[in-house]
């Protein structure tokens, strides 16, 4: 994790424990930490209690945030040409349950921003650009296709510190083949997290404030029925009550340390082996995957995709050679690729864009009762997951260097972050950021107008220009009544 | 506009023969009826089982044309062929509340009949058949649950619903004028009553809508009388509907002039 | 020497007219999807179209190019009137094609049309309230006119349901064609003057005061002629009322008419919608015969789009069943289809005030508007509140929403949404998440939300049911 936050993190080493030993009880940390404020002493050099709380929540939030992509672009690999069709059932369920676990994360994400601004604190959609290693998180952060490795990997970051027994050892082995040092568990975070939240020396009661509420992430708005699995488990593969997508607003001390209770007892931090945590599902997968590849040596159920596909601003002059290994990137050098990653790049920063706002949008254009500036940001940013989901299927098919065969490697989303989520302060200005980022997906989408003539992509691109052109026409209305408005009468 | 099917069959129903626009086709053609615009479509299951004449809306046994059904007349159909017609309405009495069964004075067990379309496609293929039909044990006004437990127990023959090999509605099914007759008299009414919002690509509810600067939209109620659609975006102002204001037109503006005052709608706009 | 025909048919077998009074009916025109323009409206194109002089019954010309209208100079509405054409085939493996006049000996076409209007007939139970049009068998070309009898009107009047012409085919245009023209959609009544709910006659004048000693009654405008004898010897569909009841038709009292202490009273009212069938016989050697079904309907009213869920779909799954067998579709067919579903879709939700329908508070008062949200309160005394997040409803926002589905569809990517799309037995499902599910805001046959055809919701799932992107594969049965 860079360094800004890492230097604060440094504690974790203190805490991590010779292997075998349990690990001190967060809440004796937290204890300790009181204590420490009480005497006047500081928890970190440059926090109070209330900073450290919002820190921890930043560093949560970096987390979900990786780790959503990150089961995305696991997702998004499986599949393929090469996959005998009658296992396709079977791979269907795997991508859905996995997706499943993805909007979960997104829940997260969006229920810990809700806690941010309960306690005044600023929202954060930010992390590294992969691969890049976090204190709370066993292994490297990549984005790489679904390996039996690599859900190895996934089931063991999600999985209790009680569990045990033989698969349990031959997962951890498989897993940590290429982690090494200390490890820690991000149950620890969440557990510091919550009991910091919970503790009134640290976090005063005034620092709670109830009229953000208008101002946080409704589930009417953004759950939009995925609940109990009444969507995404269609074919049923996932327990029966997942995805569960949580996502409340928060008003009290009491309710944000509720919300934060379930998100982690839902995902990483689970002390349980509940049939509906992560870490239960990504299991049932890695059984089933181990069965079948046992008697079927062929079995490869994901795309040849690339690790941390990225695509620099010009083609490189030459296709550099493609590297396997979790800690590298890889460059795309396929002249179509290169403009599609693009645009999937743009499509991901409008997305996170639209985040940062719809947080931000507040008096009588963000109405709750209403549809209103804010509804319309809602729309915007789930038109953005359905682009970005539509430019990655499209991605994984097409080919990492010029001539290269995407049988044998193909290319993935990039998802790479932007320079900066920072949005202009006026609203009218933050309509013409996204009037900016539309532009420049236009510019994306007129060169492969040009350069996917005659292709079975070309429709796609079409819709993609039609839908930006009909989000403009309505920005462009905004932002010249905002101008209007700001007009000084002279 | 469907796209054509392999099957030759299915694709006669889409014959579009040379002259004939795109709104001949029954896929130009609602068929959520309730009760629908060109056809209440419902009627078609009338007669879907041998000797009974079934309501074309609900589970209800209208008449009995053979005496051996008479029993049955005003009786519910609860199971057909094993597959329950009616289910169970649930939803909370109070916003944010539980959900319960939703039963009501005019509807005990809270129970709704499911639209025939959907439920008969089970046992069409058993044309000629007979299949096993579930009744209410009496003739009951009120809806039944799918396990209601006083039953009796009657064996149905399943009419065909096309002339064999052909795409054409079988004679013995639908006689003239039977697709028709329970719209509204005159269909002018309809067009009046608010439920038409549901099909609006027939019959257009919301026109002439343009962004307004808010990010919203502005647009006008076909419904509306003396609209202009060059009237400035921030001027135009949706109406939810009212039928006695005078801001809309009336049943008698429907009844006389509805060709003069109706008019047709092309890429979202006011046309003729 | 003319080979001997196996079978003959009438295409379409089931067509739809639609009224108006024009004297001149619409000209054909095609609607269509401009691929540069994926997500606008259909495009409206004139197509061919056949000019036929009513007096000879001939074709007087096959044409390209006419201008579109939909209403004539006058602002009458031009009716769609539809051709029938008969089509046969000489053996079981044979082509069907267009017959002409060489085909057969045209003078043994027998034809024959009957259309009916039962809507009063419904209603009152009283077979003397059916209007029926039957033309006989007939072999001419006449522009005949189809002229709804009824026991129940007054003497000599009838209530004309419109025209029907066997078109003669010629050296030039030979084709066998038929065409059904739709009556005028005028309104007839049972009384020139209005009457009101108790049976006595609405006084024309103000405040009720006779003028002049005398009490003027007013006139009905309504209607353009008498036909219904609500008198002795007639019938009582004047006057019919309906409150509740089983047998009534759902939704019920809706007849034009007013309030009466007892229910709902009928004004009399009729119309010259109507349906039937159209029969021919071909009487040769061997005797061949074929019917098809029409109907007279109201305008589409915006021609460049298309129902969600239409006759078409209930016809095709009654044809080939709810299951998709294997060979059906290829996957690009399956996607094409899931994409015509969300193209409809928006082509719906365009036209639909849906911050109205989704129960948003429009006005001063909460539940001004008819709705599914009012109506769920009123059928099963559910909770009255939106169905969405009030916020997220405007139409600007709910048609992105769907035309990023569409786009997404267009990627080539399998359907993700299937769990959405509500299933035919989920009609009773009211609680937030059920009402929440697509369609929203829309009523199916049965009164509760709208659910597609099982066949439909089959072929969403058959296009979700693969790994592949449809722009990688070659098309190929599955």
């Amino acid at each position: 994790m860079r360094s800004r936050f890492a230097r604060h993190l440094q504690w974790t080493k203190r805490q991590a424990p010779p292997r075998g030993e349990p690990r001190p009880s967060a809440m004796a940390f937290v204890a300790q930490l009181a204590d420490t404020v009480a005497e006047e002493r500081s928890i970190s050099p440059e926090f109070n209690g209330h900073q450290y709380a919002i820190f921890l929540l930043h560093v949560a939030a970096e987390i979900e945030h990786a780790l959503m992509v990150e089961y995305l672009y696991a997702a998004y690999t499986l599949g393929g040409p090469h996959v005998d069709p009658k296992y396709t059932p079977l791979i269907q369920q795997w991508q859905e349950v996995i997706l499943g676990i993805a909007k979960e994360e997104m829940g997260h994400l969006i229920s810990v921003q809700n806690v941010l601004r309960l306690i005044s604190g600023p929202i954060s959609f930010d992390r590294d650009d992969y691969p890049f290693g976090a204190e709370f998180y066993p292994f490297s952060f990549t984005l790489e296709r679904l390996t039996l490795d690599s859900l190895a990997k996934y089931v063991y970051a999600e999985a209790p510190e009680s569990w045990s027994g033989p698969v349990a050892d031959e997962v951890r082995k498989r897993a940590t083949q290429s982690a090494g040092g200390d490890v820690n568990h991000v149950a620890m975070l969440y557990e510091l997290m919550i009991e910091t939240i919970n503790n009134m020396i640290l976090v005063h009661d005034d620092a709670f404030r109830a009229d953000t509420v208008p101002m946080q992430a409704s589930w009417d708005e953004w759950g939009r029925g995925y609940t109990h699995g009444q969507r995404g488990n269609e074919t049923h593969a996932a327990p029966a009550a997942t995805p569960e997508l949580i996502i409340e607003v928060v008003d009290t001390r009491a309710a944000a340390v509720d919300l934060l209770r379930r998100i982690a007892y839902q995902g990483e931090a689970n002390d349980d082996c509940g049939e509906n945590s992560h870490f239960k599902r990504f299991l049932t997968i890695y059984e089933r995957w181990k069965e079948i590849a046992e008697s079927d040596k062929n079995f490869d159920p994901s795309r040849p995709v690339v690790t941390n596909p990225i695509v620099g601003d010009s083609m490189p002059e030459k296709a550099p050679s493609l590297q396997e290994s979790a800690d590298s990137t890889n460059t795309i050098s396929d002249p179509l690729t290169f403009y599609w990653a693009h645009l999937f790049n743009v499509r991901y920063r409008m997305l996170l864009t639209g985040l940062m706002h719809v947080f931000h949008v507040a008096g009588p254009l963000a109405s709750t009762t209403q549809p209103s500036a804010r509804g319309q940001l809602i729309t915007l940013i789930f038109g953005e997951m359905y682009k970005v989901r539509g430019v990655a299927s499209l991605l994984v098919t097409m080919p990492m260097r010029k001539g290269g065969d995407p049988s044998k490697h193909c290319a993935g989303p990039p998802f790479q972050m932007p320079y900066t989520l920072q949005i202009p302060e006026r609203e009218v200005d933050r309509w013409r950021w996204h009037r900016d980022l539309l532009f420049a997906a236009r510019d994306l989408l007129d060169e492969l107008l040009v350069r996917e003539e005659g292709s079975p992509r070309l429709a796609y691109v079409r819709s993609i220009r039609d839908a930006d052109a009909n989000t403009i026409a309505v920005i462009e209305t905004m932002i010249a009544r905002l101008d209007k408005l700001a007009e000084v009468p002279r | 506009m469907s796209l054509k099917p392999a099957n030759m069959t299915a694709r006669q129903l889409l014959h579009r023969s040379v002259g004939n626009p795109p709104s001949t086709l029954p896929d130009s053609a609602i068929s959520n009826c309730f009760p629908g615009l060109e056809f209440d479509f419902r009627n078609v299951w009338r007669r879907i089982f041998v000797g009974l004449i079934m309501h074309e809306a609900d589970n209800y046994v209208l008449k009995a044309e053979i005496s051996d059904y008479k029993h049955l007349e005003g009786c519910r159909l609860l199971r057909i062929d094993g597959h329950d017609a009616t289910t169970i309405v649930i939803g909370p009495r109070q916003s944010g509340g539980p959900n319960v069964e939703l039963a009501t004075p005019a509807n005990p067990d809270a129970a709704w009949f499911m639209e025939w379309s959907n439920s008969l496609t089970r046992v069409l293929h058993k044309a000629g058949q007979d299949v096993e039909c579930v009744f209410t044990a009496s003739p009951s006004e009120v809806q039944r649950r799918p396990n209601y437990a006083e039953t009796q127990t009657a064996m149905l023959k399943i009419r065909r619903f096309f002339e064999p090999g052909t795409p054409v509605i079988a004679r013995e099914l639908v006689e003239p004028g039977d697709l028709t007759q329970s719209l509204c008299s005159p269909w002018q009414n309809d067009y009046r009553e608010c439920a038409c919002y549901y099909w609006a690509s027939s019959r257009p509810d919301y026109v002439n809508v343009a962004p307004d600067g808010d990010g919203l939209s502005a647009g006008q109620n076909w419904m509306q009388r003396d609209r202009k659609p060059d009237t400035p975006v921030e001027e135009r102002k949706y109406l939810p509907d009212d039928r006695t204001s005078d801001v809309f037109l009336s049943y008698d503006d429907l009844f006389r002039e509805w060709q003069r005052v109706l008019r047709f709608i092309v890429a979202g706009y006011d046309r003729e | 020497m003319k080979r001997t025909l196996r079978e003959i048919r009438l295409l379409p077998p089931l067509a739809i007219s639609r009224l108006g009074d024009s004297p001149e009916p619409v000209n054909n025109y095609n609607v269509e999807v401009d691929p540069k323009d994926p997500l606008g409206f259909r495009k409206i194109t004139s197509a061919t179209a056949i000019l036929v002089n009513q007096q000879t019954g001939e074709v007087s010309d096959i044409c390209e190019g006419l201008e579109i209208t939909f209403k004539d100079p006058q602002g009458r509405v031009r009716p769609v009137a539809p051709f029938i054409e008969l089509w046969g085939r000489f053996g079981d493996d044979d082509e069907w094609i267009h017959l002409t006049r060489d085909d057969i000996d045209v003078d043994n076409l027998h034809w024959r049309v009957r259309l009916g209007n039962v809507k009063a007939f419904r209603r009152t139970g009283d077979v003397k309230d059916r209007i029926i049009a039957d033309s006989g068998w007939f072999t001419d070309h006449d522009y005949r006119a189809m002229d709804g009898k009824c026991e129940n009107f007054l003497a000599g009047k009838v209530l004309p349901f419109g025209h029907v012409q066997f078109i003669k085919p010629t050296e030039q245009f030979p084709h066998i064609r038929f065409r059904f023209t739709p009556a005028e959609g005028k309104v007839y009544g049972s009384n020139w003057f209005v009457k009101k709910a108790d049976g006595t006659y609405q006084s024309a004048n103000s405040a009720d005061q006779p003028v002049d000693g005398a009490n003027y009654i007013q006139h009905d405008l309504n209607i353009d002629d008498v036909v219904y004898n609500s008198g002795d010897g007639g019938g009582k569909w004047a006057g019919y009322t309906e409150s509740t009841g089983a047998a009534l038709t759902i939704p019920g009292a809706i007849y034009a008419g007013q309030s009466g202490p007892n229910g709902w009273v009928s004004s009399g009212y009729l119309d010259d919608e109507c349906d039937g069938v159209i029969e021919v016989e071909l009487r040769a050697k061997e005797k061949l015969s074929a019917f098809s079904r029409i109907g007279a309907g109201p305008p589409a009213y915006a021609p460049d789009s298309f129902p969600i869920r239409t006759v078409y779909d209930e016809l095709e799954q009654a044809l080939l069943g709810w299951e998709i067998a294997p060979n059906d579709y290829t996957d690009q067919e399956l996607q094409k289809e899931s994409e015509e579903i969300i193209r409809r879709a928006f082509e719906t939700i365009r036209l639909m005030s849906t911050t109205t329908m989704n129960g948003n508070q429009v006005g001063p008062a909460p539940d001004i508007a008819s709705t599914m949200v009012r109506q769920d309160r009123a059928d099963a005394e559910r909770a009255f509140e939106p169905i969405m997040a009030e916020t997220i409803v405007d139409n600007l926002a709910v048609r992105a929403l769907h035309q990023n589905i569409f786009a997404s569809l267009s990627s080539g990517a399998p359907p993700w949404f299937l769990s959405v799309i509500r299933r035919f037995d989920e009609i009773g499902d009211l609680s937030t998440e059920g009402r929440r599910k697509m369609p929203a805001m829309m009523r199916n046959a049965d009164g509760r939300y709208l659910t597609l055809t099982r066949r439909q919701r089959e072929k969403i799932r058959h296009a979700a049911n693969r790994l592949t992107s449809t722009t990688e594969t070659k098309e190929k049965k599955r």
